[in-house]
């Protein structure tokens, strides 16, 4: 899931300023916390509030979307509004706003919130963990599912380091745990060492780039193709 | 024929549980209480230990409900006079004693109470602190709220002069010609839960009670902190109105006195540091200082809340009870002199205030009662039992006791036991039968949400109560304009019989399809008016309250237009509300008569023993290849010596002949949990892997714990001569010892810890005496050292450690001893406080008291079951006072050593109370839930979870097996407070009878007055069972405030979404303001914590949007807290007052 926290009411007021009717899309998908019709409402009650207290009368409507990251979804359920509002404030991830943005040319699309990192959410000690950094070359099969890349403060492939003292990380001063020492644990509780004395090459930072494309169903048709081809 | 009344004798906490129990069993009760009120001794109390909560606001809902179940037959201000027959068939004549007041007619104005000329009486309620009249009501949330007159004062009764009150009372409800009436009943078995007196202090002169002014009684202390007492809650002294700062605590004042009291009264020690605590709540500058023997805990988390008061409170305990106290003739405050056995020093030191933990002593009239019954006394002058394993059952078959009229006990072990008497006294009465439970009622007329509203509205005069402040005709003209209101009228009483009938012909005339009453509080009387609907075959959540009495005429008594305009906006944001009403139904569900017991301990045995007298069948599942659990380590029980294994093989007997009834799983464990109350899904698994599925509508815990092994503490398991207690036990079960040796015991091995093992075993000091006496009779010439930190033992017990101290060597330490290893002896060297000297003593054996630890099944199990555990691995109940063997999931009950620590009598108990309470759904066949509850709409549900994580009750929530990724509601379960569809991100969870679409209305109607010049207007959301009780005692009390407040009545403030609070502010609130239950209070259990982090949320964003947060208040009252919500509402509405109008020009 995309971790994501609301701007600041005042810099999402700035952003809508200009415009007197907004529509407010929130997001059914994977945005955590999730931030569906209600809270797209508070929202809306919020803008129009501080509207209010600065002389200015707001309309809004409060709706949202299953997936805002999907192009069809999006795009069928957000345009029956357009034609009644001048902008559109989004509730999802960077992705939703870009896909509302591309769906729709003639609107422009605000983001309401900052995306903060895909994460999992913890519920036993209620946190967010971003527990894969999408590297595009996993490891967590040589190290106990703990990802060195995501984990370690230094992504090191090999470890620990010299910077780890009881098992907590010099990096934001010995406050969280060392992953290279919870991977040696984990490792040693289900006896396989061996997956920790193994070396592993630097990483490969090319298959980290952005932008990233991949065509997903065509790749395998491409294949298939090829194959055809070359007998 | 067998009957089905069960006669209750005392209508304080202990005789309501057993009341409520019995009664939602099927059984019908006649509970009787002497005094004009139930609530007894816990209404007195301001806060409960150790988790602080308000004495009353968890009292009093239950208080109205024993008044109102249909199967309570509640007789106040009335006694038992005779008794006759035996079990099963006792007659009983009970005196209804004259009122002199109608309590049909009586509205509970007080009117009279402030008339009445006799001004000076001393209020028994208030502990003499404060004056009653001689018709009066005695405490605000009294139970039922109707007048009485005192005979003895008043001057009519006494002189044939006055009669003020007749001529006051519009409702016509004082009657001087009232009599006594004897009301005869057929009764199947009697619960007596009588409680207790105090001693009078003044019996111990050198404390001069009674003499110096500065000097009361614990009691009175409590009255002197409740925001409703004498002095609002302040710590003043009420002899000089001097606050007071410096307070002395002393303990034991009578009570383990061989010339007084020769027993430990058992729950001083935790209210002291319970009030000294509080004390320090209310002023930081306050300091207490508890003078005592020994501290004493008797329950769950109270070592806990004793070291917590000693760190976080600064609450300073000294060893050594004072010996004199003088006053100083000038600023009367208390010299109190003193030895701190601590250091062996005599000290001085001066108190504001000197509170003394008095005695508990029976009853003055228990005697009577005992003769009445013919039931013994014992000689503390409590109702005997039969012995010390059976604290329930009278010398007489079908009379039982709880609480503290057999023995002092604090609130959360009267409660469990109450229910245990239940559980015994319900065998011998049948439920009520079908035919006579049935009430002709109509069929309900099928209401559409789609048929227009055709409100009906009702406004009562109240005598003059609403009537007098406010202009009750230009109100009905009004309300008559607004929209969907076809009917509106008056009444001088909406309440009598007569208004009744009025009500039910206009509703049938009109064809009215919502109704609106206009009085009093929903609190005490919507209960009423829905009968009155359902009378004419409307549902009853077509009815719709609005308080304009205690939440307008009382508290605005000096401004007729004002509260004129009020009463307006009040009934017109209640009608924006009934419009929206729908129609709701009860939910039921079958119930699978069948209960699983997990454990088969003495409480788990006791449980399913109880359950199978019903003739229902349980499932009992044990770990071990045999039945009885812990007892079959122990050698003898308690100190009348009972056999443990001759004692439990008596019950496993018991359970192994009653084949129709109990399935004995040997050797098993529950290894599956599906479903919940009514029908459970268990799977069974035994040694062999072979797997039983059963079907349960209950589930008991009952997995008991064990000794703890101190391997880590003085060469425990390497030197066979230092063994624990329950080892010992063992040994003299064999004859093992030797005579002639010197035994070392020491105490808290492991227990009381300032880390981990934190809490008290409580059972290990009653263990260690019981041995000590019995090694000394059977070894004579062994010598015996007891090293203690403090002696805690139950109130009959307390003869048996004077004995043991006769010739066996008691030391106090405050550091561990050491211990030296020589192959000939031990060397114990230990620091003994009371000599200050150091110790070295040559033992032969060392018996170490280890603490009982839970099972390490319980994480299992718990998640299994879906219940919590606490910190120690003990099961968590649903609250420490009021349920302690119930889990808040409903179905699930807990009993014994599972719960924490506890001896065989409470076990025994608690088994019974937990069948008492299984019994419920058991007996009745089904379960039935109110329909205020949380309803998911599938369609737009994004099955997120946050409903799940707000639940308390595990009644909501995406199940997660798969089958489903969309939320769920258990309507059983469900306790409709309405967290979930606050927090519900996509407005997927409707609250049925307090929706969005029923509370937004309000809001806009709630800020929109038109009428005088009303800036501020404040929107006020109070949550039902703490301030919005806390206003209607303010309202009871008639504490005034300003006009500007619209309140708007919510069942938990965690039903708040953060929208209703913008909502507020958008439509032209200038200030909002949310009331919740104190933290820890929550009716709801942890509600108010959401409504806590809502709020702060909010807060954060609205200074933002221009607001300032001065606007936004939130606050937490509880139902004593009347005079609190007065002085709340003022000052915010003046701080509203002070920042101005929110009314900012809008621009096209």
């Amino acid at each position: 899931m995309i971790i994501t926290k609301l701007k600041d009411i005042d810099e999402i007021y700035e952003m809508i300023k200009p415009y007197s009717k907004i529509l407010i899309a929130g997001c059914d998908g994977c945005c955590q916390p999730p931030r569906s019709i209600n809270e797209a409402k508070v929202l809306g009650q919020m803008l129009e509030l501080k509207s209010k207290m600065n002389g200015k009368k707001l309309t809004w409507k409060a709706m949202t979307v299953l997936r805002q990251c999907d192009d069809r979804i999006a795009g069928s359920t957000v345009r029956p509004y357009l034609d009644e509002y001048e902008a559109i404030v989004s509730l999802a991830c960077g992705l939703g706003v870009s896909m509302l943005n591309r769906i729709f040319e003639d609107t422009l699309t605000f983001p309401a919130q900052d995306s903060m990192f895909g994460a999992s959410e913890n519920h036993g000690d209620n946190r967010y963990e971003q527990y894969c950094d999408t590297c595009g070359e996993c490891l967590l099969g040589e190290t106990a599912g703990i990802c060195p890349v995501a984990s370690c403060a230094k992504g090191l492939h090999n470890g620990p380091c010299g910077g780890q003292v009881d098992g907590f990380c010099e990096v934001g001063g010995y406050k969280y745990p060392c992953a290279w020492i919870q991977i040696y644990e984990r490792l040693k509780k289900f006896n396989r060492l061996d997956l920790f004395n193994k070396f592993r090459p630097p990483k490969d930072y090319r298959l980290m780039t952005s932008p990233g494309h991949l065509e997903l169903i065509q790749e395998y048709t491409n294949a298939i193709e090829e194959e055809e081809v070359e007998k | 024929m067998k009957s089905s009344n069960i006669l209750v004798i005392g209508g304080g906490i202990s005789g309501i549980s057993a009341s409520l129990d019995l009664a939602e069993q099927g059984y019908r009760v006649i509970l009787v209480e002497k005094s004009p009120s139930v609530g007894g001794r816990m209404a007195q109390l301001d806060k409960t230990f150790p988790t602080l909560d308000c004495s009353i606001c968890i009292l009093a809902p239950k208080m109205v409900e024993v008044a109102r179940h249909p199967n309570i037959e509640l007789l106040t201000y009335s006694e038992v006079s005779e008794v006759s027959g035996k079990v099963g068939d006792f007659k009983v004549k009970v005196i209804k004693k004259a009122r002199y007041v109608d309590v049909d007619k009586c509205t509970g104005c007080e009117e009279c109470s402030e008339k009445c000329p006799m001004r000076k009486i001393p209020n028994e309620f208030e502990e003499g602190m404060g004056d009653r009249r001689a018709i009066y009501i005695p405490f605000p949330q009294a139970v039922p709220r109707k007048a009485t007159v005192d005979p003895e004062k008043c001057l009519w009764l006494t002189k044939n002069a006055c009669k003020l009150c007749l001529d006051v009372c519009t409702a016509d409800a004082i009657d001087f010609e009232q009599k006594d009436e004897i009301i005869e009943y057929g009764i199947a078995s009697i619960i007596v839960a009588t409680g207790f007196d105090l001693i009078d202090p003044s019996i111990l002169a050198r404390y001069h009670y009674g003499e110096y002014k500065n000097i009361i009684t614990g009691m009175q202390f409590e009255r002197l902190l409740s925001a409703s007492g004498p002095t609002g809650g302040e710590i003043i002294r009420i002899s000089d109105k001097k606050h007071a700062k410096n307070l002395a605590f002393i303990a034991c004042v009578g009570s383990r006195n061989v010339d007084i009291c020769a027993y430990c009264s058992k729950f001083c020690c935790m209210y002291m540091v319970k009030e000294s605590v509080v004390a320090r709540e209310h002023a930081a500058d306050v300091s207490a200082t508890i003078f005592f023997n020994d501290t004493r805990t008797i329950g769950k988390n109270q070592e806990e809340f004793i070291e917590r008061a000693k760190e976080e409170y600064g609450v300073k305990y000294n060893r050594g009870i004072p010996g004199d106290i003088r006053e100083d003739p000038i600023t009367h405050d208390l010299i109190v002199k003193y030895a701190n056995l601590d250091t062996g020093e005599v000290e001085e030191k001066t108190f504001d205030l000197v509170i003394l933990a008095n005695a508990v002593i029976p009853r003055k009239d228990a005697k009577e009662l005992a003769k009445i019954l013919g039931i013994e006394i014992n000689d503390l002058g409590f109702f005997k039992t039969a012995n010390s394993l059976e604290d329930l059952k009278s010398t007489i078959p079908g009379i039982f006791i709880t609480g503290s009229c057999q023995s002092p006990d604090d609130i959360a072990n009267s409660v469990a036991k109450a229910s245990g008497a239940a559980a015994l006294a319900a065998q011998y009465a049948i439920p009520i039968p079908e035919e006579e439970k049935v009430l002709e009622l109509p069929p309900l007329r099928y209401i559409s949400p789609f048929d227009e509203p055709k409100i009906g509205v009702f406004v009562c005069e109240c005598g003059t109560n609403i009537g007098g402040y406010m202009n009750i005709e230009e109100i009905v003209e009004y309300v008559k304009t607004l929209p969907n209101v076809v009917f509106a009228m008056y009444n001088m009483y909406s309440c009598s019989e007569k208004t009744q009938e009025i009500i039910k012909e206009k509703i049938v005339e009109e064809n009215l399809n919502r109704v609106i009453v206009a009085a009093c509080t929903p609190r005490t009387h919507e209960p009423l008016f829905q009968n009155t609907l359902l009378e004419v075959g409307l549902n009853p959540y077509l009815f719709n309250f609005v308080s304009i009495r205690e939440l307008d005429s009382w508290v605005h008594m000096n401004d007729m237009a004002k509260a004129t305009d009020k009463a307006k906006d009040l009934i017109r944001m209640g009608v924006a509300r009934a419009r929206n009403l729908r129609a709701e139904y009860k939910i039921k569900g079958e119930v699978v008569r069948e209960a699983l017991v997990i454990g088969g301990g003495i409480s788990g045995m006791s449980a399913a023993l109880e359950i199978a007298k019903h003739g229902l069948k349980v499932h009992l599942v044990e770990k071990e290849d045999k039945l009885g659990g812990q007892l079959n380590l122990i050698y003898k029980i308690n100190f009348d010596r009972i056999d443990s294994r001759e004692f439990i093989s008596k019950v496993i007997k018991e359970v192994n002949e009653d084949k129709k009834n109990i399935n004995v799983y040997l050797s098993s464990n529950v290894i599956d949990v599906k479903g919940s109350i009514g029908k459970f899904t268990v799977t069974i698994e035994d040694s062999d892997k072979k797997r039983t599925e059963v079907n349960v509508g209950a589930i008991i815990v009952s997995t008991g714990a064990s000794e703890y092994k101190p391997t880590d503490w003085y060469n425990y398991g390497k030197d066979p001569r230092v063994f624990t207690q329950l080892e010992l036990s063992e040994k003299l079960r064999n004859n093992e010892l030797k005579d002639g040796e010197t035994l070392v015991f020491i105490h808290c091995v492991g227990s009381r810890q300032e880390t981990g093992r934190t809490y008290c075993s409580l059972i290990c000091c009653s263990e260690s005496i019981r041995h000590a006496l019995y090694v000394k009779e059977n070894y004579p010439n062994s010598n015996i050292f007891v090293l203690y930190r403090d002696i805690r033992i139950g109130t009959e017990e307390e003869q048996y450690y004077w004995k043991a101290r006769e010739n066996i060597n008691y030391l106090r330490f405050s550091e561990y001893p050491e211990l030296d290893f020589n192959d000939d002896n031990i060397t114990v060297k230990v620091h003994d406080m009371l000599t200050q000297t150091n110790l070295h003593i040559k033992a032969d054996k060392v018996v170490l008291s280890a603490p009982l630890i839970p099972n390490e099944g319980n994480k299992r199990l718990a998640e299994l079951l879906k219940v919590p555990l606490d910190e120690h691995g003990f099961f968590f109940e649903a609250h420490i006072k009021l349920r302690p063997i119930d889990f808040a999931t409903d179905g699930i009950f807990l009993c014994g050593t599972a719960h924490g620590p506890k001896g065989i009598a409470d076990s025994i108990s608690q088994g019974r109370a937990a069948a008492s309470h299984a019994l419920i759904p058991l007996i009745t066949g089904e379960v039935e839930n109110e329909p205020i509850i949380s309803h998911v709409n599938p369609a737009l549900c994004i099955g997120c979870n946050r409903c799940a994580e707000v639940c308390s009750f595990g009644a909501i929530g995406v199940p997660l097996d798969g089958s489903k990724m969309i939320s769920e509601v258990n309507p059983l379960l469900c306790k409709g407070c309405g967290d979930c569809s606050a927090e519900c991100p996509a407005d997927a969870i409707t609250m049925s009878h307090f929706s969005d679409e029923q509370i937004e209305p309000m809001i806009i109607e709630a800020v929109k007055g038109d009428f005088v010049d009303e800036r501020p207007r404040i929107v006020a959301f109070l949550c039902n069972w703490c301030s919005y009780a806390g206003a209607d005692t303010c309202g009871v009390s008639r504490f005034q405030y300003p006009t500007n407040v619209r309140p708007i009545r919510v069942m938990c403030s965690g039903r708040l979404p953060k929208s209703f609070i913008l909502q507020a502010f958008l439509n032209g609130a200038d200030g909002v303001f949310i009331g919740g239950c104190h933290i820890g209070d929550c009716h709801y259990i942890a509600g108010n914590y959401d409504t806590l982090r809502r709020v702060n949320e909010i807060k954060n964003i609205i200074t933002k949007l221009g607001i300032d947060t001065e606007r936004l208040r939130l606050e937490w009252i509880s139902a004593s807290e009347g005079k609190i919500f007065a002085e709340v509402m003022k000052e915010f509405i003046n701080k509203v007052k002070e920042i101005g109008p929110l009314t900012p020009e809008v621009k096209a």
